[in-house]
């Protein structure tokens, strides 16, 4: 049996994990070694795109079990990862590993993982949260439970910061909507902090991923009739020009989707000077830069990435203290 | 004028959630005069479950003459996307089966069963920037 080391990146933070290259994994049961030895930089937002990176490639037909030494295990890295639920959410997609840390994903008041540095930051790190549909009767009704989640990470900065929370729950809401909507798989939220002492500013960083097929394999797969054989061959700019689109959506029969969404989370990313990006089969798309929906403008803000990343949105603003 | 605060009145700041606003529709009071302002403000809106909220007002309201309903938000979108949020899905918009919500749409129905309604947008230090008004 073939031991997988995968040696993380120096950084789990921002979006780099989403290109981080997992080495391709054949046969069943496969010991698989996190060497988490040299990370020094770990966030939540960027521990999240790690985290559903791999679980997509995990799930690619291969069963596989983790293992770490004596030294890793007390590492402050380590205990830092642990608390951020990274190995109670990566064993729900691991054969017979559920239990191995006690269930501990999915509780909603769960601390933050608070550091200090060096140039007077605070940095608050928010155990990610698994959305985990199969709980509810209605995937919908998760989103009830997301914004409560959101309330309770921010309920201490409402009144001090100009902060325009319920746009920022807007974004989240949609993204994790569409997961409920046009997948059948679970969304991972990912969330940090920065304080600064000196500006007192925050600044906001979430990812968001999901382990569906993403927008642009979502379109083509929606396409039928005469738009099959007539758009088979739209590149990602083509198929993000109609899910941009006001009213556009490939749930024609659902009463509840008005093809809004993504409208919804371009004018809030938008309102909210945020930066934000999609990440989506080979490309990242700067969502929050697209001034009008045309598929030169849209081809403007599309980056080839040249590897498959998943799906996922990195986001990115600051808020100021009143 | 009747100012309904749904954040600071009823704690209620999720005004999505179905279950919820069920749950209002049962504390709110049975009658209101013939104008009233719904505060918004610092609550997270979204269609269908918001657009039964403003049912419940336009109904309770129905035998007052002229009617005006006054909407506070700081969620910033164009007009078209605002209303959609607000009044998607609400039976006193819902005409000839027709699924969206459109200025004109809401125009034609205030005209027609004497009522104002005015959305004001707010920003998030609390400066009012944009004001739509149906009549």
């Amino acid at each position: 049996m073939k031991s997988i080391n995968i040696k993380v990146w120096p950084e789990i933070c921002g979006y780099f994990p989403l290109l981080f290259v997992v080495p391709k994994i054949s046969g069943k049961g496969n010991p698989l070694y996190l060497d988490f030895k040299n990370t020094k930089d770990i966030s939540s937002s960027g521990l999240n795109c790690f985290l559903f990176k791999l679980i997509k490639e995990i799930n690619e037909g291969v069963s596989v079990n983790y293992w770490f030494t004596h030294d890793d295990i007390i590492s402050d890295g380590f205990k830092r990862i642990l608390k951020l639920n990274f190995f109670s959410v990566l064993d729900k997609y691991l054969e017979g590993r559920n239990d191995l840390w006690g269930g501990a994903y999915l509780k909603r008041k769960q601390e933050a993982v608070v550091t200090f540095d060096d140039m007077g930051l605070e940095v608050k790190s928010f155990p990610i949260y698994m959305v985990d549909f199969e709980r509810y009767d209605c995937r919908r009704d998760a989103l009830i439970d997301v914004r409560e989640w959101l309330r309770l990470i921010f309920a201490d900065y409402l009144d001090d910061y100009c902060f325009s929370f319920t746009q920022f729950q807007v974004i989240i809401n949609e993204i994790v909507k569409n997961t409920a909507d046009h997948t059948c798989a679970n969304a991972f939220i990912g969330i940090d902090v920065v304080r600064s002492a000196i500006t007192q500013c925050l600044d906001i960083t979430f990812s968001v991923g999901d382990l569906g097929e993403g927008i642009n394999n979502n379109v083509r797969m929606g396409l039928h009739g005469k738009d099959l054989s007539r758009y088979r061959n739209w590149d990602i700019t083509q198929t993000y020009k109609a899910a941009l689109s006001d009213g556009y959506t490939t749930k024609n029969g659902s009463k509840l989707n008005k093809g809004l969404g993504m409208s919804l989370i371009m004018q809030s990313a938008k309102n909210m000077r945020m930066s934000l990006s999609v990440f989506d089969a080979k490309s990242r798309g700067l969502l929050d830069k697209i001034e009008s929906i045309t598929h030169r403008e849209i081809r403007k803000n599309f980056y080839n990435i040249d590897r498959y990343v998943g799906f996922a949105y990195y986001g990115q603003f600051k808020v100021y203290k009143k | 004028m009747k100012i309904v605060s749904f954040k600071n009145d009823y704690n209620s700041l999720d005004l999505g959630d179905p279950i919820r606003i069920s749950e209002l529709i049962i504390e709110l009071e049975d009658r209101y005069d013939g104008e009233i302002e719904l505060d918004f403000r610092g609550c997270f809106i979204d269609y269908p479950a918001t657009s039964v909220l403003i049912d419940y007002f336009i109904d309770r309201m129905r035998d007052m003459g002229k009617r005006k309903i006054v909407i506070h938000t700081d969620m910033q979108f164009d007009e078209k996307t605002l209303l959609r949020l607000i009044f998607l899905e609400s039976k006193f918009l819902m005409r000839n089966g027709a699924n969206e919500v459109v200025d004109k749409i809401l125009r034609s129905f205030a005209e027609e069963n004497n009522i104002s309604i005015e959305i004001k947008v707010w920003d998030a230090v609390g400066k009012n920037i944009d004001s739509y008004r149906y009549e």
